[in-house]
């Protein structure tokens, strides 16, 4: 429960797709707005799959997108 | 709120208030029986089996019914259409919540099953296994609600 070791840069990369929404991000990757919501509170860690979806929508590489902190 | 979050609550109100309410129908009818059939275990046990299938029967479709009017009044209230599909995170917290609620009913049965072996009557063991599934239901659309608000 509680936070993943893993944050990301999803809103950010939103912000820059010329302020892409959170339901147009959750089309182009076929998930729910809920799931966009829960990956940018970081209260949800994405499979890999939809983390190269995500990465791809926004034209960079997973580890653009995704950083996994070691604590 | 969101969609998955009011459909549990509306779940766990409406299978808390189906049981209460079957309970309230049933205990008269209970009562009201020829002495001749409480006296024979066999036939009270067929009497419950019955109960116990119409309950399951009315809350498919009582539950069928109310999820159709949540839909149209979630549609009317939100401005929002229901999610259309299922994705990954939903499919893991269904997974989560059906072995929370499985295992419930699990030790329900079990308990079912010892109530008989210290002397409970049939119509007991068909009461606890009722109660172990509505217990289940509530504590596993509690664990959904989490889920979704806390993640995992």
């Amino acid at each position: 429960m509680g936070s993943a070791p893993i944050t990301n840069r999803v809103r950010e990369l939103r912000f820059h797709a010329g302020e892409m929404t959170q339901a147009q991000l959750a089309e182009q990757v076929g998930v729910t707005r809920q799931t966009i919501v829960a990956i940018e509170k970081q209260s949800y860690s994405p499979s890999l799959e939809l983390a190269f979806r995500i990465a791809r929508t926004f034209g960079v590489t997973v580890d653009e997108v995704f950083t996994y902190e070691e604590r | 709120m969101s969609y998955q979050e009011q459909r549990s609550v509306l779940t766990m109100a409406s299978g808390v208030t189906i049981f209460i309410v079957f309970f309230l129908l049933a205990l008269p009818r209970f009562h009201a029986l020829d002495p001749a059939v409480l006296s024979d275990g066999t036939a009270v046990l067929r009497w419950g089996a019955g109960a116990m299938l119409v309950f399951i029967a009315s809350s498919i479709v009582i539950r069928i019914l109310l999820m159709i009017l949540f839909s149209i009044f979630y549609r009317i209230i939100s401005g929002e259409e229901p999610p259309e599909i299922e994705d990954e995170r939903d499919r893991q917290i269904e997974l989560k919540v059906n072995h929370v609620a499985q295992t419930l009913f699990i030790l329900g049965f079990v308990g079912a099953l010892v109530a008989v072996r210290i002397g409970a009557s049939p119509v007991g063991m068909l009461l606890v296994m009722a109660i172990s599934g509505v217990i289940s239901e509530v504590v596993g659309e509690s664990t959904r609600i989490v889920l979704y608000r806390r993640g995992f």
